[in-house]
């Protein structure tokens, strides 16, 4: 497996408060990375600096080879609210994001094509004249993974994506992700607070401390998919993670 | 008060009738008024309540005498060149502030709240002694006086872009010029158009007076001719037709294109 | 965009904005030098008729006429813009009226047609002005409280009466804090455009007051008294709002959802005036 995103020594501030110092880690080509950490130990901002949204203040973000800098074409974002664009319905929306990174590079039809063959696999091929406003909120979430995937970056960068979705429809597109990250063979990096959601989900687990912020620990899961939670290699995964989790939360107080 | 959440018995009845009610009440609320000033302006001197039909009179003969439907054409002249020049200086002075954040404090810590206490008859007093008795002072009064609703107005809109919009736009394109044409201007649009709006209700009463004090045409300049030769009844003539021009433009044009725009818009 | 440190920010926004006061005083002394001083009065000259101005008694009478005049206008005009906007709550029918009739009515009636008729029908008292003041002001708190009680949702006065079915009950603890924040904002804009409009009644109707007064320094071609007492007034409007309307948005602020809240009062340190009286519906 080769490193498709590469963090060396970096070190980011906001004023005065210092949010990593010295933070190293790598995702593998093709692989499901989740992170897990404490609330505010800087999981979005991490996401922020490897799509190249914020600059670092010292050490290397390598992407795809290049610096991070120049390597934003090969990222797309799922954010926590889907940020569709209410003026436009499904399809714009899926066509905007290829708009904006390819603008007339890509001829409208190929474009129009593109987002209703996605919006076809994220499982909303009837409603793809409908306005935000008429979707419900994993539909949503449905349209920005469809806008992400259109651009067809290498990687996509999820951040905390479900967690404003009923427990239902959160454990629903759980399973679709898989499914599509499976059929598209993307690396995708996974922000999440729920230790269930990184064990059904990742490769590898990243876990992180509180500010400044290192990585605790990395943690392999090699169970196959779909995947028992309940099963004793997820348990004790889970009991590590808890345990991670709850102790980087006593070195807060 | 009866409960008001909807039942759900099927048909459109329920809202309908409290429509009509709602219409009835109202249409026998303006008929009763005009009754009453009817019976009122019997008994009064003309001078101070003249009769509806008086009035009426008046009202046509503004549409029939040429010089009296200019004035009407000077006035929303003026309006609209000062709406237009104040929306225009407005949204630039807030774009300034957005694009160089250091003069925010002297954009809405100095300069606003200081044009927005500075009176508005002063304003009009200074310009007929620099500019003189004619349209170049109505103007500018008008303008100056709108000046700071339009850049709060443009400047609140400028302030409540979605950050987070933005930052999506960022994250999937770096041009700036698709950034502002598929998302920062179509966001703003609500505002501009809504500043335009607020520019032009608070235009009229503002060149009506500016055309009282230092104007040498429009209906300002008609009021205050009523005025000085007792010509109640013009004074309500002028007053029924500007409050039908700006009823009509305000709730019939802007209000469509305002209620478009909030659904197309609508976020939940 | 960089973004400076915090306390780097606020001294060079504090340095821009002087600056811009600096420039403008500037700006005016050296425009002044090109025109006869009873064209353009230079600020050295406007300072020294404001210090006359100060120590006039008569210049204290007219403006405590006009601000006496001011204070009652804006507390009854918001009395009444508040009533007239909550009867639709107790008597359903009344809101066509008024959302139909009074509020475009009295929205877009000329305000110096107002001054005039106050002068026909009440002659030159400071009754009439007060009076025409109150016309023209009251329909920014009508507006508002209109707004507000469409705002505030049958639910939390659903809750109130699931609790008890006073209804007295239910308007003061219930009903009127929720309005609170509405009518305290059509005061506030009341305040404003009675200071900035309103003085156009004492234009046609008063002997006293400072619309009178700048009448009378316009009648003399005095234009440097003419700009200390807009100075003046834009120090009064400064004072009342900063010393009473804001510490009264302040107090019923968080009852406001913070969006709505970002939309009314920005950053507070200046007196804005936004009619939302036009802005909406
Ligand atoms: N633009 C900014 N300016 C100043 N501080 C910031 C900024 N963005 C983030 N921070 C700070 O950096 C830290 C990390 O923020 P971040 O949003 O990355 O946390 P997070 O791990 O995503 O938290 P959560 O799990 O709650 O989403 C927080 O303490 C936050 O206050
Ligand atoms: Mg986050």
């Amino acid at each position: 497996m080769t490193a498709i995103i590469e963090l060396d020594n970096v070190s980011v501030a906001f004023q005065r408060e210092v949010v990593y110092d010295r933070l190293s880690f790598s995702v593998n080509d093709g692989e499901f990375l989740c992170i897990v950490g404490p609330s505010g130990c800087g999981k979005s901002t991490l996401l922020r600096v490897i799509g190249d949204l914020l600059g670092v203040d010292m050490g290397g973000v390598t992407v795809a080879g290049s610096p991070a800098a120049k390597a934003w074409q090969e990222i797309a974002y799922v954010f926590q609210s889907p940020r569709l664009l209410p003026w436009r319905d499904a399809e714009a929306n899926v066509i905007l994001g290829q708009q904006l990174r390819f603008g007339r590079a890509r001829s409208m039809s190929e474009m129009r094509d593109k987002a209703r063959s996605l919006l076809e696999l994220v499982g909303l091929g009837r409603d793809m004249h409908k306005y935000p406003a008429m979707l419900s909120g994993g539909e949503r979430q449905r349209v920005s993974i469809a806008r992400a995937l259109a651009v067809e970056p290498r990687i996509v960068l999820m951040d905390e994506p479900f967690s404003a979705l009923d427990v239902t429809t959160r454990r629903r597109m759980r399973t679709e992700i898989v499914e599509i990250w499976k059929k598209t063979g993307k690396t995708i990096v996974f922000v999440t607070h729920e230790i269930d959601e990184a064990l059904e989900l990742a490769d590898r687990v990243v876990v992180l401390s509180a500010k400044p912020t290192r990585v605790l620990e990395t943690i392999s899961i090699a169970a196959a998919r779909p995947r028992n939670l309940a099963g004793p290699e997820l348990n004790a995964a889970r009991a590590r993670l808890s345990h991670l989790l709850g102790l980087s939360g006593h070195h807060q107080e | 008060m009866s409960m008001s959440t909807p039942s759900i018995s099927p048909g459109s009845k329920p809202p309908l009738a409290v429509l009509t009610a709602r219409r009835v009440s109202t249409v026998i609320f303006v008929v009763a008024l005009f009754a009453l000033w009817q019976w009122y302006s019997m008994n009064m001197p003309p001078v101070l309540i003249p009769s509806p039909a008086r009035v009426f009179d008046r009202f046509a003969e503004l549409w029939t005498d040429p010089r009296n439907l200019a004035y009407a054409i000077d006035s929303l002249v003026h309006v609209v060149v000062s709406v237009l020049l104040a929306f225009v200086l407005g949204v630039a002075i807030a774009l300034l502030g957005y694009y160089f954040d250091v003069l925010d404090l002297a954009i809405y810590g100095r300069l606003t709240p200081f044009l927005n206490s500075f009176s508005s008859i002063g304003w009009a007093f200074l310009a007929m002694i620099w500019f003189g008795v004619n349209e170049g002072s109505v103007i500018f009064a008008t303008t100056i006086v709108l000046l700071p609703f339009a850049i709060i107005n443009a400047g609140t809109g400028l302030r409540e872009l979605d950050r987070e919009m933005i930052e999506m736009g960022r994250s999937f394109g770096r041009g700036a010029r698709r950034q502002i044409i598929w998302i920062i201007l179509p966001m703003m649009f609500p505002y501009l158009f809504a500043t335009i709006r607020l520019c032009f209700g608070i235009g009229w009463q503002v060149v009506l007076t500016a055309e009282l004090l230092c104007g040498s045409s429009g209906l300002g300049m008609l009021i205050n001719l009523a005025r000085q030769r007792y010509w109640t009844d013009m004074v309500f003539a002028v007053a029924a037709l500007i409050l039908i021009v700006v009823y009509l433009t305000d709730r019939i044009i802007f209000a469509a294109i305002q209620q478009r725009l909030r659904r197309r818009y609508e976020l939940t | 965009m960089s973004s400076p440190s915090g306390a780097g920010r606020l001294i060079s926004q504090r340095l821009a904005a002087e600056g811009l006061v600096v420039a403008a005083i500037a700006a005016w002394w050296f425009s002044s030098a090109q025109f006869p001083v009873n064209v353009f009065p230079s600020p050295l000259q406007v300072f020294w008729e404001l210090v006359r101005l100060s120590m006039d008694a008569e210049f204290w009478g007219h403006a405590a006429a006009t601000g006496i005049r001011v204070l009652l206008a804006v507390v009854l005009a918001t009395v009444l813009g508040s009533g007239l906007g909550m009867l639709p709550r107790y008597v359903p029918w009344t809101s066509g009226i008024i959302d139909d009739v009074l509020i475009p009515f009295f929205t877009s009636f000329p305000a110096i047609v107002w001054a005039i008729l106050g002068t026909i029908w009440f002659g030159l008292t400071g009754t009439a002005i007060l009076i025409v003041q109150v016309l023209i002001i009251f329909p920014f708190c009508l507006v508002n409280v209109t707004e507000g009680n469409k705002d505030i949702g049958g639910e939390e006065i659903e809750m109130g009466r699931s609790f008890g079915r006073r209804p007295l009950a239910i308007f003061w603890r219930i009903e009127l804090p929720l309005l609170a924040p509405f009518i305290i904002s059509g005061a506030r804009i009341s305040y404003g455009v009675c200071w900035k409009i309103s003085l156009i009644a004492e234009l046609f109707g008063g002997r006293s007051g400072l619309g009178y007064m700048m009448q009378w320094a316009r009648d003399f071609g005095s234009v440097d008294s003419i700009i200390a007492i807009c100075l003046a007034i834009v120090f009064f409007v400064t004072i009342g709002d900063a010393f009473v309307l804001r510490p009264l948005t302040r107090l019923f602020e968080p009852k406001l959802e913070p969006s709505r809240r970002r939309s009314f009062l920005r950053r507070g340190g200046q007196g804005v005036i936004v009619p939302p009286a036009l802005e909406g519906n």
